[in-house]
């Protein structure tokens, strides 16, 4: 065991990208390098990406909105996320702005009715993420926004035939996270993640997040999950997030990364 | 049938051999042999107190799939200031630890509560308490934010800061899981050690049923112990013998064996209502087991045995088993009347308890009879002394016999009297039920449901749920006035304490998003609306409106105890749904709601169920003596208690719930029963002493012992259930046993003065009087009669036996009667003038009917073989004329011919 940021563990969850490059014939030994091999799946600077989020409720209505997602890495390696939504009409130009800080991130939020830019509070990261099954917090660590913690591997497994590399990964403290580990099982092929079981407490896992291997598929020379759906084994609701549409280092310019461009480029 | 009783006494081993491999299977089913787990389970479910399929509760499941279930634990804490940081560290603690209960789905309180805020930097949606401050200012200001929030502000923290709630809500379970799991229990347990100086009340429902379960659950294995111990006393004290007593426990606890191994094997667990259901079994059977072994003790105590041992068992089953089965089946009746109540605790009660009667009426017949076949009887009867000295309770049932015949206007015109009487107490019954009030006011669950009724802004909840016919209609800031002007109606409402909705949540975040007022309003627009909610939306309002924004729920905090006060304010929202705009439909829901509502059903079925059973116990009467009539003569003494009974749920305040108004048709079933045992002996007694007031003694003298000690048995049996905790079951055992004690009065009074100017023909004498062959052909009394009229004339008149040799009259000698020679041989000696002439009278052949008319025998008749006579009076032909004109009058046409015939010939031999 030794100490890892978490978000290079979770990037690959979300956007499932994955390096070509990495011999993934390979069997890898250590829970470092099965990490080398998640962080190996982020892409250099940008990605731009068009997502849905469909939440189904207990009693199967679904609910569902449509976004253009902006992410880059600036040159201190920290991320930045801009969120710009077309679907439904009434959230259309609603946004939302991530940061990455080195100890506490920033969330900003656009609400184009009132034309204003509000910060979110740290509480609310672990709340719902737009009525969807993913917290905030989830969101922030899939667009590879770093948290420290210990992980170690654990025995190897099998989902549908494909062999996975099986870590554990504890959240360290300072981070106030909602989860007291999470468990991953990487695809020892594409070094994608199938599946992610989180804890709060105890030994069942409060959300479990799947990718079916099926919808993964081969984008500029990565891996690419299209398809993710969560799970809240408590509440019995899912969430998919679809990635319909995806360009890889696109020029994303620097300012779109701001509060002022969150203002105006709602309106 | 006669060769099934043959079979049974002559087969006794074979019967038992086969009741006990037949027990061993029943007791397969109920115990694992090789693990000795027991099958047998109880639901606490009070679902089953919900009607199956109604509307209301179909509503009501879909609410709680689209909103979580209504079903909270609430931990009050309770101190002089409950914004002290120990405190807040004591409820965090708390929180904490009741959350990490594997079952609970999340804890609402202090420290999880969302405090959504906001200034000019941004918005804030945390918890009020996240770290306990021990700075006083910081703490103040927790308190004035929660003392303002209108979500939390009477609802988990009351409004003079004394009182903080932790609202737990339970993962979804059945009550049985919530039950084995001991959530209750665990929680009740952390907050006792939490507490500190603190005062800790715990409620809600789950907890109020759960507690419920446990006092239902240990009442039962008190009562069964008590009830078996009660029989036993009253079986030693009736038959003062150890085997007299040992036959009926044993058959009782067979039955009861079979009828747990039927609720097993059908998969049915025991419920809220049908956990009386074993002393209940025990209690009932015993009176069936009782009759076969008294009858069989009496034959013996009054030298009235047969030769063997044998024979004498089966002339007591002779005479005991068509009673003892007419009895089962009036009382099955009574319960399978249950078997059409919407409420599924109430008709598998009827079920269930039809079967064990059923079950204990064949054990009683078959088994107990052939263990009786195989025991020795008691040595003090084993030489009987004919005509023993009368005991104590002869010579009481005969001066009870007496004065019922004496003062039969005195006692029929009191039973009036207090028919009337309780008539007018039915008039006052009040239908209700209140889970809370089933446990005496000094018990824990309901001090501490009143403690934080009167503390927080209610206990309990009702539910509105709005739905409106398209999807984000209550993004829509008019739906939300809607809402809004719902809720601050409700809140005017007496017995609402507060109420809290979707709407609360979003004005809440408006102004959070706002940062600069402390105004809370609605969104102007729809798109305000949505966005707000899509980035300030939470868990909590999942439990106020839907995914689609198409369907809100508002908390109401409800005060209302009594059932009839929360009827009443159903009533009155349902009201005031009407008047909301056409687009919006209101309803009212809540577990709370639904079973008060159920109290309707109770009383429509109570009324249903009872009628049902009285027409077919008339119908089941009317068959057994053969006249309408009669058999509504019959039934009068069992709606006396069951009069008694609704008269004095009336006049004594007893609510008629799903409990109490089990007893009537429970009374009725078994009161009965006695009446039956009553009229079949009184009938036979009459006929054979020739007088009605001797029959009344008779049958008194034989019956009175065992419906006595049955009814005793019976009303101890219902007083140890009236041990219980809980109020219901108090009510249950203290009424059954009260009626059960009027119907043994009525028993023992009213009926024998009923009967003792009745004339009675059974079932069973129709049965089984022999006219010989081809009656109606060859006895011209019974010409253009059917066989059944024929044999109606035959007992309605009498039918006497004669040896031969017997002088029946003399000439001269008065007369008042007629006879007609059904089997042997008669010989009328006729003085004439070469001596007297030697007329022999056969079968069909008439005697005696100038003596019928002018009182006076004109010739002397002997018996010359052995004869069955049909004796006719000016009385019991007047008697057969009232009760079956068209049989009277038949017969009276038939005497003409006879005596116009007779008359004839006498002209013929003149001439």
């Amino acid at each position: 065991m030794f100490n890892q940021t978490l978000g290079r563990l979770t990037i690959v969850l979300m956007t499932g990208f994955a390096q070509a490059s990495l011999s993934v014939a390979a069997e890898l030994t250590t829970a470092e390098e099965i990490d080398a091999c998640y962080e190996s799946n982020f892409p250099d600077s940008t990605a731009v990406q068009t997502v849905t989020l469909s939440a189904k409720d207990r009693i199967g209505a679904v609910t569902t909105s449509r976004a253009t997602l902006y992410w880059k890495k600036f040159d201190d390696g920290l991320s930045k996320v801009m969120m710009r939504f077309e679907k439904p009409a009434d959230l259309r130009g609603a946004g939302l702005l991530m940061i990455e800080k080195k100890k506490r991130n920033d969330l900003f939020m656009y609400l184009p009715e009132l034309r204003r830019v509000k910060r979110i509070s740290k509480h609310m990261s672990s709340g719902s993420m737009f009525g969807t099954d993913f917290s905030y917090e989830e969101f922030e660590r899939i667009q590879g926004m770093k948290l420290d913690g210990v992980s170690e591997r654990l025995e190897d497994d099998e989902i549908g035939g494909r062999e996975m590399y099986v870590t554990s990964a504890t959240p360290a403290a300072e981070e106030e996270s909602s989860y007291e580990r999470i468990k991953t099982w990487i695809d020892k092929q594409t070094c994608v993640a199938l599946r992610t079981e989180f804890y709060e407490r105890g030994d069942q896992p409060r959300k479990i997040m799947t990718a079916p291997y099926e919808r993964v598929s081969r984008e500029a020379d990565v891996w690419v999950a299209r398809e993710i759906v969560m799970h809240d084994r408590r509440d019995e609701t899912d969430t998919t997030l679809r990635v319909e549409e995806l360009e890889i280092g696109l020029e994303v310019p620097r300012k779109l990364f701001s509060q002022k461009e969150l203002d105006q480029g709602g309106r | 049938m006669s060769r099934w009783l043959r079979f049974v006494t002559a087969q006794p081993v074979t019967v038992l051999t086969t009741v006990l491999a037949i027990s061993l299977f029943a007791a397969s089913r109920i115990v694992d042999f090789r693990t000795g787990e027991i099958h047998i389970s109880f639901d606490p479910s009070t679902n089953a107190l919900l009607p199956e399929g109604d509307e209301g509760r179909l509503f009501y499941d879909h609410v709680r799939k689209v909103f979580g279930s209504d079903e909270t634990i609430l931990v009050a804490v309770s101190a002089e200031d409950i914004f002290s940081a120990e405190h807040l560290r004591r409820i965090q603690r708390m929180g904490e630890r009741i959350e990490a209960i594997e079952g609970i789905h999340h804890v609402v309180s202090l420290s999880t509560a969302l405090n959504i805020r906001g200034d000019e930097s941004g918005l804030a949606i945390e918890p009020f308490v996240e770290e306990v401050p021990d700075d006083p200012a910081e703490l103040a200001e927790i308190r004035r934010q929660a003392l303002s929030n209108p979500i939390y502000a009477g609802n988990i923290v009351s409004r003079d800061g004394r009182t903080a709630a932790l609202m737990i809500y339970l993962m979804e379970m059945t009550e049985r899981e919530l039950l084995a799991r001991g959530i209750d229990e665990q929680i009740r347990r952390i907050a006792e050690e939490e507490r500190g100086d603190a005062q800790i009340w715990v409620t809600g429902q789950a907890y109020v049923k759960a507690e419920m379960s446990r006092a239902l659950l240990s009442d039962l294995l008190r009562t069964i112990p008590l009830v078996a111990l009660a029989i036993t006393l009253v079986a030693f004290l009736s038959f003062r013998s150890f085997f007299g007593a040992l036959v009926p426990l044993i058959t009782v606890g067979i039955a009861l064996l079979w009828t747990l191994a039927i609720l097993v094997t059908t998969g049915r667990a025991l419920n809220v209502i049908t956990v009386v259901l074993p002393p209940l079994i025990l209690a009932i059977g015993f009176a069936y087991a009782a009759h076969v072994v008294s009858e069989y003790y009496d034959l013996l105590r009054t030298g009235e045995a047969e030769k063997t041992h044998r024979e004498t068992v089966e002339k007591a089953l002779g005479l005991v088993a068509l009673p003892v089965a007419l009895t089962g089946l009036t009382t099955a009746i009574g319960f399978l009347s249950l078997a059409i109540s919407p409420l599924t605790a109430i008709r598998e009660f009827g079920l269930f308890t039809t079967a064990g009667v059923v079950i204990t009426m064949l054990v009683s017949l078959t088994f107990g009879p052939a263990l009786l076949c195989l025991l020795r009887p008691p040595r003090r009867l084993r030489q009987a002394v004919p005509e023993a000295a009368a005991s104590a309770f002869d010579r009481l049932a005969r001066a009870t016999a007496q004065f019922a015949i004496r003062r039969r206007i005195a006692i029929l015109s009191t039973g009036a009297a207090i028919g009337l009487f309780s008539a007018y107490g039915v008039t006052q019954i009040v239908v209700s039920t209140d889970v809370v009030k089933l446990f005496h006011p000094q018990h824990r669950v309901r001090v501490d449901f009143e403690a934080v009724n009167d503390n927080l802004e209610g206990s309990d909840a009702v539910y509105v749920v709005l739905e409106a016919p398209y999807r984000d209609a209550f993004k829509e800031p008019e739906n939300l006035a809607s809402v809004e002007h719902l809720q601050l109606w409700l809140e005017e409402q007496p017995n609402i304490g507060g109420t809290t909705s979707v709407v609360d949540y979003v004005k809440l975040i408006h102004r959070g998003f706002m940062g600069d007022t402390d105004e809370l309003v609605i969104p102007e627009s729809k798109e305000l609306v949505a966005q707000l909610m899509f980035f300030g939306g939470n868990d909590e309002m999942e439990s106020f409106v839907d995914s689609r924004w198409q369907t809100v729920s508002i908390l109401a905090r409800s005060r209302a105890i009594d059932s009839a006060d929360v009827t009443e304010l159903v009533d009155r929202i349902e009201a005031y749904l009407v008047r909301l705009p056409d687009h919006l439909k209101g309803r009212v829901t809540g577990n709370n709601v639904l079973i008060n509502q159920t109290s309707d059903q109770v009383a429509l079925g109570q009324a249903v169920s009872l009628a049902l059973a009285f027409i077919a116990i008339y119908a089941v009467l009317c068959l057994l003596f053969t006249s309408f009539r009669v058999g509504l003569l019959a039934l009068v003494p069992n709606m006396l208690p069951v009069l008694v009974y609704f008269g004095a749920l009336g006049w004594t305040g007893v609510t008629l719930n799903t409990t109490t108004g089990l007893v009537a048709c429970l009374v009725l079933g078994i009161a009965v029963d006695d009446t039956i045992h009553f009229l079949a002996r009184f009938n036979s007694a009459a006929k054979r002493l020739g007088s009605e007031a001797k029959g009344v003694v008779e049958a008194l003298l034989t019956v009175g012992r065992p419906v006595t000690y049955t009814s005793l048995a019976l009303c101890l049996g219902f007083l140890a259930i009236a041990t219980s905790t809980l109020q219901n079951q108090k009510e249950f055992g203290y009424l059954a046993a009260f009626t059960l004690g009027v119907a043994w009065l009525a028993d023992v009074l009213f009926t024998p003065a009923l009967a003792a100017r009745m004339r009675v023909v059974t079932l069973w004498d129709l049965l089984t009087l022999d006219l010989g062959e081809n009656p109606l052909d060859t006895i011209p009394l019974l010409e253009g009669l059917t066989l059944r009229q024929a044999r109606i004339t035959a007992l309605m008149t009498r039918m006497q036996e004669h040896a031969a040799g017997e002088m029946l009259w003399k000439a001269a000698d008065p007369g008042d009667s007629m006879y007609v020679v059904v089997q042997g041989e008669l010989t009328a000696i006729v003085p004439g003038k070469h001596g007297a002439d030697r007329v022999p009278l056969r079968r069909g052949d008439v005697v005696g009917e100038i003596g019928l008319f002018h009182g006076e025998r004109s010739a002397d008749v002997e018996v010359t073989q052995d004869c069955m006579l049909m004796r006719l009076t000016q009385e019991n032909l007047a008697r057969l004329q009232k009760r079956y004109p068209r049989i009277g009058a038949q017969v009276y046409r038939n005497i003409s011919h006879v005596l116009a015939d007779r008359m004839a010939r006498s002209t013929a031999r003149v001439r």
